[in-house]
Order: C-alpha cells, then sequence, then structure tokens
C-alpha cells in the first residue's frame, strides 16, 4: 500500500500533495473499466465501462462512490464496451457536467457499436440502462483528440498515444501540477499487419496505470506465430485435406486474411487452392477502418496509396454452404469463433472425419464451447443433432492477441521506469503474478519502483511533494535579485503556476485588477450640522468645510467625507474602502451615530462665540499659558489673536473663533485644538482645555476597533 | 389553365437538370433539337440564359419560356462544356451554391432519427395497420403494442465479438438473442416493421404459393401476400417446414411488413406516416443500406425463389444526387406523371415560368443477364470479391427492373448508356 502519512484535514484539496487513484472498475476484474484520479482538487476519470457479465445497475461501475458533478474530465481510450459502454448512460443520467474526449475513430465506431448494442439489449432483456435516444444525445458532449496533441482542461494537460489494439485505441498521458500519469487502457505493442505497435512515451511518467489481462503469460514471437499458422494451413492443403478456421468477425480476422493473402502471393503453386471467407462480416468495420488509414500502421498508409490492401486478391467471399463446391483442398475461414453452430459448426461437422482436414482456432477460446472441447484432443465430438462423430482432423490453436504479454508489459515498465506502476483490467490471480514479477524484477536493483493492484473501490494514495515556484514578473524583476533581498507583490496563482507581481502590474500580465472599492453610508441624522461638526471637530481635528452636489459636507481625518442631507433626515458618509480609512470612518460612524440619537449628546451644545471682551481675554490668556507670555499678541483692531511660535503665526478671530495657519500645520492644529477645547468647556477652564488636549491624543487607538457595519459601495 | 397547357404543349422541349451536391455542379441539359426543327428557321436565333435561379430560353417569335431551379442557386458565369447533340439539344455544365443544407446529407443508413416519429404513432393507442391498396386491416382489434423498439443493423451478430475485447457469456448470450418480436411487441427498422403472428389477422394475409415447386427450407423467405387484394405485403422467413401447405402461422413466427406496402391508421383514419415510402423509395434504401453495410458498389441480385438463374447487376454511383425535370419529360408517361404530381405553371409576360421539380435519387448503372446474354461480364463479377450478391423475392426483382428501365426513359437520350453495356438508371428517395 502507499506511504502511510497522516493527512491534515484543514489543506484544501487543491494545495495537498495527495494523489488519489482509486478503481471504480476493472480492480482485480476484467470489465467495466472506470479509474478515477483525484488531485489537487481536480478529478478525472478513465473509462467508463460497463461490466458485460453483469447487468442493469450492476453492470456500472461502483458510481455511488463519486459525485459525477465534481469530475472535471472523462477520457475514453478506445470502443469495446467495457472501456464506455456506461458512457452514455454517465451523460444522460447523471449531473456530470465536465468534458469527455476520445479519438475521432473510437467516435465514430462507439456510435455504431453502440447503437447495436442497445437495441438488441432492448429487445432481448428487460434492464437497459438507456436507449437509442440516449446514445444519440450523448454524441454532441464527446469531444475528439488527436494523437500526440496536447489539450488543456481546467489546467489538466493531457494528450494521447497510439495504444495497438484495436483502431483508435489511445493511452492517455495526463499531467496535473507537473505529475504526469501514463493510463495504456488496453494497448499491444506488437505491431501487426494492420494496427501500429502502441508507442512509447517519451516523457517519464511519474505514475503507470497498466492493463494485466495476460498476466505473466508470454505470447509466442509474431514471426514464428505466423510462420507457425501458414505453414499449417499449408500442410493441410498440402496433403489434400481441407482447412478451417473458425474466426471472430473483426477481432483478428484482418489480420488473418492478410497474412494468407500475402502466403498466396508469395507462393504460386497454391493459387490452385481457393481461399474462402464465408460471410459479409466486417465489411462495414473494413469501410471505417479505410477512413481511419492514419490510425493504421506505415505498411498500410504505404500499400494504401498503391492499391487497397482491403481488397484481397485470393480470397472469395462464401455465402453459405449451398454456394459451396466442395470438390477438394481450401482454405474456410468462418464464423463463429466459438463453433457454437453456423457455418464453422457445419464445416466442422463434415470435415471432421477425415484425417487429411485440419481446424486451425486463432483466439481466445471460451470454456464450454467446441472451440474449447476439440483442443483437448477428444476421441469423438457430438454434432448438433446429437451423433457422435470420430475426430480425426488435425487440431492446432495458434494465440492471436490484441493484448500486451508479459515481456511487453515488462520492457514497457523497464523503458519507462515509472515510480508507481498500478496493475488494473486483470483477473485477480493473473494480476496478483504480474505483480510478484514485476516486484521480482526490481527486487535486487536500486530502482524503486512500487507496484499496486488495488481492488475495485479501494484508493492507492501517492504523495507528491510538490516544491512551488513562482516567479517573479514585471517591474519587481526589473532589478536582478540580491541576498536578502525582499520582494513584495502579489501571489497569483493560476492553475498550478504561481507568479509574483507587482499590484500596478496586474493588469499587464494577469486578466487580474486593480479597482478601489468607495463605501458609502447613510445615516438617519435630525440634528443640526453644527453639532456634528463639533463632535467631529472634537475627534479629528483636521475638520475641513465643503460642499458636495450643493449640499454641505464635512471631510474628517482628511478622507472621510460626511455630507448633510437635511432634507431628507440623514447624512452619508463616503470613503475610499482601505484598512486606515474603514477605521477612520467607524470612528465618525460612531460619533454620528452618538450625536445622532444620544440625547445627553445634544445637550452639550457648543458655545455660540461670544462677544465680549472677557472672553477674549481668556483665550488669551489661556493661550498665553500655553505658548508663553511672548508669543501672544492682539493686533490692533483687537478682533484677531497672533500665536506666533518658532517665527511661524497663527491667527484666532476672537468673534468666529477661526483660526488661521497657513505656515505651519501642527501649530494650526494646537492652536484649533486651544480654542474649541476652550470653547467647549462651559467654564472655559484653562486647566481643563489642556488636560481634554491630552485626551485627544489617545483618541485614535480607541477607533481603530473592527469589524465594520458600512455597507459595500463599489465604485 | 387549358390555354398554358395547350401553348405548353405546342412547342415546348424538356429540360433535365442533374445536380451533383457535393461537387457543386448541374448538368443542365435542353431539348431543344425540335423545337428548332419546328420553327424551321435557324436554331441559332434561340437565346438561353442562366440565370442564379433560373433558367430562360427565348425562342424565335418572342417566345420566352423560363424554368426556375429550386433550392440551388447557379453560377451563371461558370457556364463551360457547352455542347450541341444531335437529335437531342443543348448540354452545358454549371456550378451550383446550394441554399438548402437539410437536402445535402445522404441518407444515413438505420438511422432512428429518420422514424421516430413513427415510433410514436405505434405506440399510440387504437393504431391500425392496413393493406396500402385495398386498406383491409391486418391487425387484431384492439391489438395495442407494449414495446415498439428499433432494430439493430442487419449484420450487428457478426459483429457482437467486437464489441468486448473478451469473449464473456453475455455477449455470446446476446449474440443467440431472437430478434422475433413477441406478441405485443413491434420491432421496427428503417424498411419494415417486425410483428409477432399473434398480433396479426391470420386470415387477412397469405403466402405467396410460388409458381414453381422449389423446396422449402429452414431459413428461406417467403412472400407474405394480402390475403383480399393478392398485393404483397412483406416477408417471412420459414421456421418450421416439416409440413407442406400449412397454414401461414404453422410456418413462421413473425412477418416483416414493409413499410411502402402498409398504411397506419388512427382511430380508423387513415395517417401519411408512410405515405412518403414507395417501392422505389423501398429499393433507393435497400440498396443503399447494403452499401453501406457490405462497403461494396457491385451488387448481382438474383431471384430468391426462381429455378432460372437471371439476374441483374447493379453498380451504385452515387446516392446524393438530385434530378429536376419538366413535364414535358415526363408527360409521355401519363401514369408517371400522375404519381409524380402535377407542375406549377405561372403567367409571366410573355412567356410562361415552371418550376421544375426536383427529385433526390441514388445513381446506378445496371444490366439485366438473360440466359446466355451478358455472362461474360457476370462471370467477371462473381469472381470479383468486391462485388455483392443480393437476393430479393422474384417478383421484387422484376418489378425493379421496370422500375428502372422506366425512369431510363427520363434521361435524354445521349445519358441513358455506358460503354460496357450498361444503362444508366436511378431510383427516387423521395
Amino acid at each position: 500500500m502507499a506511504t502511510k502519512r497522516k493527512v491534515d484535514s484543514q489543506v484544501p484539496a487543491e494545495e495537498s500533495d495527495r494523489l488519489i487513484i482509486r478503481p471504480l472498475g476493472a480492480g482485480q476484474e476484467v470489465g467495466r473499466s472506470c479509474i478515477m484520479l483525484e488531485f489537487k482538487g481536480k478529478k478525472i476519470m478513465l473509462d467508463c465501462g460497463i461490466h458485460p457479465g453483469l447487468s442493469g445497475m450492476d453492470a456500472l461501475p461502483y458510481f455511488d462512490l463519486i459525485e459525477p458533478d465534481e469530475i472535471d474530465l472523462l477520457l475514453i481510450s478506445h470502443f469495446h464496451l467495457d472501456h464506455c459502454g456506461a458512457l452514455p448512460w454517465f451523460l444522460q443520467k447523471t449531473n456530470f457536467q465536465g468534458r469527455v474526449f476520445m479519438t475521432h475513430a473510437t467516435k465514430a465506431i462507439y456510435r455504431w457499436l453502440l447503437s447495436d448494442y442497445v437495441k438488441v439489449s432492448n429487445i432481448s432483456t428487460e434492464q437497459m440502462l438507456y436507449t437509442d435516444n440516449d446514445l444519440e444525445n450523448s454524441m454532441d458532449r464527446i469531444e475528439t483528440i488527436d494523437f500526440h496533441v496536447e489539450t488543456e482542461v481546467l489546467g489538466v494537460k493531457f494528450w494521447c498515444y497510439n495504444a495497438g489494439h484495436v483502431l483508435g485505441a489511445a493511452m492517455f498521458m495526463i499531467e496535473i501540477a507537473g505529475v504526469k500519469l501514463l493510463y495504456t487502457g488496453d494497448f499491444s505493442r506488437q505491431e501487426d499487419r494492420h494496427l501500429m505497435a502502441a508507442e512509447l512515451p517519451s516523457v517519464r511518467p511519474d505514475v503507470l496505470i497498466i492493463e494485466s489481462t495476460y498476466g505473466t503469460h508470454i505470447h509466442e514471437k509474431r514471426e514464428e506465430r505466423e510462420a507457425r499458422f501458414t505453414g499449417t494451413v499449408h500442410d493441410i492443403v498440402n496433403r489434400g485435406g481441407r482447412c478451417l478456421i473458425p474466426v471472430f468477425a473483426l477481432g483478428r480476422a484482418q489480420e488473418l486474411l492478410l497474412i494468407l493473402d500475402e502466403y498466396w502471393a508469395n507462393h504460386p503453386e497454391l493459387h490452385d487452392i481457393p481461399i474462402y471467407y464465408a460471410s459479409s462480416l466486417a465489411k462495414k468495420c473494413m469501410s471505417v477502418y479505410q477512413t481511419y488509414i492514419n490510425a493504421m500502421n506505415d505498411k498500410i498508409k504505404r500499400q494504401i496509396t498503391i492499391s487497397n490492401p482491403f481488397v484481397f486478391k485470393h480470397i472469395s467471399n462464401l455465402r453459405g454452404m449451398d454456394h459451396f463446391d466442395d470438390i477438394g483442398p481450401s482454405v474456410v475461414m468462418a464464423s463463429p469463433g466459438m463453433m457454437q453452430s453456423g457455418l464453422s459448426r457445419e464445416l466442422f461437422e463434415s470435415w471432421c472425419t477425415d484425417r487429411r482436414n485440419g481446424v486451425i482456432i486463432a483466439g481466445y477460446c471460451v470454456e464450454g464451447t467446441l472451440a474449447k472441447h476439440i483442443l483437448s484432443q477428444p476421441e469423438e465430438v457430438t454434432t448438433m443433432s446429437g451423433q457422435k462423430l470420430p475426430l480425426k482432423m488435425s487440431v492446432d490453436y495458434i494465440s492471436f492477441s490484441a493484448h500486451a504479454d508479459y515481456q511487453q508489459i515488462s520492457d514497457f515498465i523497464r523503458k519507462l521506469i515509472p515510480p508507481h506502476v498500478i496493475l488494473v483490467h486483470g483477473e485477480q490471480n493473473e494480476m496478483g503474478r504480474l505483480k510478484a514479477a514485476v516486484v521480482r524484477d526490481y527486487e535486487d536493483s536500486d530502482i524503486d519502483l512500487q507496484v499496486h493492484n488495488p481492488k475495485n473501490t479501494q484508493a492507492v494514495e501517492l504523495y507528491f511533494r510538490g516544491e512551488k515556484m513562482a516567479k517573479v514578473m514585471g517591474s519587481l524583476a526589473s532589478k536582478k535579485p540580491e541576498h536578502g533581498h525582499k520582494v513584495s507583490g502579489i501571489l497569483v496563482k493560476r492553475n498550478f503556476n504561481y507568479h509574483i507581481i507587482a499590484p500596478s502590474d496586474l493588469g499587464s500580465y494577469t486578466d487580474l485588477a486593480v479597482s478601489t472599492v468607495t463605501q458609502r453610508q447613510s445615516i438617519a441624522y435630525n440634528a443640526p450640522l453644527s453639532l456634528l461638526t463639533y463632535y467631529l471637530t472634537q475627534l479629528s481635528g483636521d475638520i475641513e468645510h465643503t460642499e458636495v452636489h450643493d449640499k454641505p459636507a464635512l471631510r474628517v481625518f482628511k478622507h472621510v467625507i460626511v455630507i448633510h442631507e437635511a432634507a431628507l433626515g440623514m447624512v452619508t458618509m463616503e470613503w475610499v474602502a482601505n484598512a486606515v480609512n474603514d477605521m477612520y470612518a467607524d470612528a465618525v460612524l460612531s460619533v454620528i451615530l452618538k450625536v445622532g440619537s444620544d440625547p445627553q449628546a445634544q445637550k452639550v451644545k457648543p458655545a455660540q462665540p461670544i462677544n465680549d471682551v472677557l472672553y477674549a481675554e481668556r483665550l488669551t490668556k489661556l493661550l498665553k499659558d500655553m505658548f508663553g507670555e511672548q508669543s501672544i499678541r492682539r493686533n490692533v483692531l483687537g478682533n484677531e489673536i497672533m500665536v506666533t511660535v518658532d517665527n511661524k503665526t497663527a491667527r484666532v478671530h476672537v468673534n468666529t473663533l477661526d483660526v488661521k495657519c497657513e505656515e505651519d500645520e501642527s501649530l494650526f492644529q494646537m492652536v484649533s485644538s486651544a480654542v474649541l477645547g476652550y470653547t467647549s468647556s462651559p467654564y472655559s477652564l484653562v486647566s481643563s482645555a489642556v488636560t481634554w488636549l491630552h485626551q485627544l491624543s489617545i483618541l485614535p487607538s480607541f477607533i481603530g476597533c473592527y469589524p465594520t457595519t458600512q455597507a459595500l459601495h463599489t465604485s | 389553365m387549358a390555354e398554358v397547357g395547350q401553348e405548353g404543349t405546342s412547342d415546348d422541349f424538356s429540360v433535365f437538370v442533374e445536380v451533383k451536391e457535393k461537387i457543386h455542379a448541374a448538368h443542365i441539359v435542353l431539348g431543344l433539337q425540335d423545337v428548332a426543327e419546328k420553327c424551321k428557321e435557324d436554331a441559332s436565333k434561340i437565346t438561353v440564359t442562366v440565370q442564379p435561379d433560373s433558367i430562360e430560353v427565348n425562342l424565335v417569335k418572342d417566345k420566352k419560356r423560363q424554368f426556375k431551379v429550386p433550392n440551388i442557386s447557379l453560377v451563371p458565369n461558370s457556364c463551360h462544356s457547352l455542347q450541341w447533340i444531335p437529335g437531342e439539344g443543348l448540354h452545358m455544365r454549371v456550378q451550383t451554391r446550394s441554399d438548402d443544407t437539410n437536402h445535402s446529407q445522404p441518407i444515413e443508413h438505420n438511422d432512428v432519427k429518420n422514424y421516430r416519429h413513427e415510433i410514436e404513432y405505434l405506440e399510440s393507442e387504437n393504431c391500425q395497420l392496413s393493406c396500402r391498396v385495398c386498406n383491409t386491416t391486418l391487425l387484431r382489434p384492439n391489438c395495442q403494442f407494449e414495446r415498439v423498439l428499433p432494430l439493430p443493423s442487419e449484420n450487428w451478430q457478426e459483429l457482437v465479438d467486437d464489441w468486448c475485447c473478451h469473449h464473456n457469456d453475455t455477449t455470446e448470450k446476446m449474440k443467440k438473442a431472437s430478434m422475433v418480436p413477441r406478441a405485443t411487441d413491434c420491432f421496427i427498422s428503417d424498411l419494415y416493421l417486425s410483428l409477432n403472428m399473434a398480433a396479426l389477422r391470420q386470415d387477412k394475409i397469405a403466402s405467396q404459393e410460388s409458381t414453381l415447386e422449389t423446396e422449402l427450407k429452414e431459413g428461406m423467405n417467403m412472400v407474405i401476400i394480402c390475403q383480399v387484394c393478392r398485393c404483397p405485403l412483406g416477408e417471412a422467413k420459414l421456421t418450421d417446414v416439416k409440413k407442406r401447405h400449412q397454414h401461414i402461422q404453422e410456418l413462421t413466427e413473425s412477418v416483416k411488413f414493409y413499410k411502402h406496402c402498409i398504411n397506419l391508421n388512427k382511430n380508423s383514419l387513415p395517417l401519411d406516416v408512410f405515405k412518403s415510402y414507395t417501392l422505389e423509395s423501398y429499393f433507393a434504401r435497400y440498396i443503399t443500406t447494403q452499401s453501406s453495410v457490405n462497403t461494396s458498389y457491385k451488387f448481382i441480385l438474383e431471384g430468391q425463389d426462381t429455378a432460372t438463374n437471371n439476374s441483374i447487376l447493379i453498380w451504385l454511383m452515387n446516392t446524393d444526387s438530385k434530378i429536376m425535370m419538366n413535364v414535358n419529360s415526363i408527360s409521355q408517361h401519363a401514369e408517371l406523371s400522375k404519381l409524380m404530381g402535377s407542375i406549377n405553371y405561372e403567367r409571366n409576360g410573355t412567356g410562361v415560368k415552371k418550376s421544375l421539380q426536383t427529385y433526390s435519387i441514388i445513381k446506378l448503372f445496371y444490366q439485366a443477364v438473360w440466359d446466355e446474354a451478358n455472362r461474360s461480364v457476370l462471370d467477371q463479377w462473381k469472381k470479383d470479391n468486391t462485388v455483392h450478391r443480393l437476393y430479393l423475392p422474384s417478383y421484387l426483382c422484376h418489378q425493379l427492373l421496370l422500375l428502372l428501365i422506366n425512369n431510363t426513359q427520363h434521361l435524354p437520350k445521349s445519358m441513358r448508356n455506358t460503354e460496357n453495356n450498361f444503362q444508366v438508371g436511378f431510383l427516387k428517395i423521395k
């Protein structure tokens, strides 16, 4: 099992280093291929097959373990039902919203193969998962890809390689955040007459998900196998016998036809011996094969430009027994491959008693069929009508498989050396043997290669500690970095790439924009503005009278504007949102609320400027106390008090109590505060005003409290 | 109208346009030979103008004929290969622009989309099938289909082995799955309906008594006819042939009714659901289907139930052509012109404006092989692996040949034969 490690559940999926590979089907079984990948918050499904041995919902992979709407991507390797049979159901009956990809050839064959499958199933069984309509409607959602062309979906990159096996079959290389996975689907590394061998990817995957149908079996070498096949056929016809080759429709039929046609062409002495291909089967397939000639091997591609390699010179069609003149040596390919019934069975029964004749079983045999039975060399066989016949004809078995054998798999792994190998699509025992064999291969080597063979629903968890790299871009990158120098900017994450960018560069390097948020808040307020002015002056000391849209307004703390809308009985605050301004705004807001609602506050009305001598005298005394005797002068008219500190002068108008000081801000502040402090105190006691000044200086530390209650208003 | 008709026939001529949609070309033949002779004047005074939507012919004495070409537009300045063929008239080729993309799609083999609406009708209550000729009802009273399902392609069984990479019991079982409908089933394909005997009024259907005493064999197809009018309705596969001259239900389990032989009625009112299916369209679809299933363009068509070895060689050329004709070329075959409907006339100043009738067709070469004639080609074809053999009931072979011969007559004379003794024919799809 995978390296055990405790996972911090706090880590969000896209930051986690955990890669989960979970077979929902094809885990220690053959059929219903469906493997889930989860990494960095992306979910990918590989294949969506049905189990041909089961029916109805039982035939589906374990879909109950997943949420279809969370899946980003679905990749289909080839057109066999155990790899794509559940696709119409998944697309039409679940809330899956992601994208689906397969090769062009797969899509073309998928359509007519499933169309027949659906119709036959609907007629012959009661439980059918989907209808012809569903299949038709699902077609539009399937996107096609070419071999070797990289596609990107939500940051997941993938491309496919030719897998051999069948026409259009693909192996997918998937790259998520720099981690590469290769899913082989079903593959064959052996080139045959019409399909190319599976390609060897040029990049090394970190994880290899590989089929294991044949476990540790080893196929005969292609050349030997073909030589044995043609040799056997030659022997049979040479001894004057008839050669029967039961074949599957498409499986290896073309392959055998191509081999025989070529052999006959090279052996003119055989030209008098007819080869029959009984039935029109697979011709339709051939038309698809001809259309997708690009997916085939170079030899066929070259040949197709000269003549059609699927038009055979030495092979004729045979419609049925009625049209067959059985007068001498001949070669007949007939279906079905298992000889359960039909033409192959008829021919077998009429030929089996003659020892000159021979039957060649090419391919895979199912238990319980005649084909399997005769391989055990019985003395007698039972005919369809129950009669017993002596079996005298020769019986040969030649395996033509479209799956990789142990040698191919082992060689494939040796060339790629992936740190992790995950076996799927194999019967439990075969898979176990294959795992043991692969592990043994690397036992004494330095290569760390782990082999997993998860059961259905069992997850393999792997960890890829991604070193996070962030590239510095734009103006931040204009200078060469120095040791100890700190870079400060905005970290931008896109898919699995990180960049550090100065805020001003955001617009040029990303599609992000810098925007300012202007906040606006209206508060019911019925008291006069002067009252508020008073309190706010108390608060900030730098009140500015201004007008906004012809309405009186105050600018407090330089950034917060308070507009008085007397007609509506409210005030509106406006400020550009940022951490500091928000703090100011909070303070202003609390003042407004206090003034507007607290009866106590309203009692404290600012003293109206009093035009009396005593008042001016007192103020002068206060200022003298604060700034020193020599700093204070009255002007000639007596209506201004001038405060001069360090050759800077502030003027206080005695009647209005306006303070003017263009030269020095701090002096202005001090004088203003003093004047205000004086006027606010009922008794205008000098000592109290000074104390109050101290209070004012510590006020900002109170008003920084959050959270703000302002309504957001974006400009 | 009569006046127009008269004017139309007095010195009218045939117009024939063959449109090859895929290559955007139209071959136009104007049968001006007779007109030129009648005029007793120099035929060179006749002017022909090609316009995007019509062909205009100015005859002598200011007589003008205008023919509209529906659904395509001609490119006048692309006109080439202008040729006067003695005894016939003017030939030319013009490029086309197709306005109507729907028409250019070739008929898809057994695509359920083509007959989904028929399934809906068949699923509804009170539907009844009847013989198209005599309207004899064929279904048992109150017959209601529980399942109306599309049939798979004809050769599906041969491909089952390729459904999976491994042999397994299910596909094996499926392969043996019977496509025989149960009593409440109606299976449908693009050409026929397949019904269980139990759903039918067995007194209204019969098997055609073969005139020849051919041996009945299991798996052989027999022709099913209407008991009342003796017209063919479809076919049935023999399943039990132990006894000769049995009643039909003992010979077979199910019957296939050709869509072109039956009517669909609802609440005793005839619907025109199957109206577009004709014998000719049946042949056209049948040949197209066989071509796509077998990837074959050459066929040897043989009568299934005759001892003689007459056959028709069929060489399919294309399935996406259209032909346009005016009434003149058809009028000599009264029966056919009736079938093809009337032509729209439109008075237009001094001349007569006509819309050409358009037919989607499949184009083929054919040759009948009777006795020893043409044997050599037949023998050659028999050896050719790309040639596919087809078997149809003899009566259908004869009908196909008649249709083809008849249709050939509509082609301009110079376009009826090929060098290698084949006749050029066509079959209308719709």
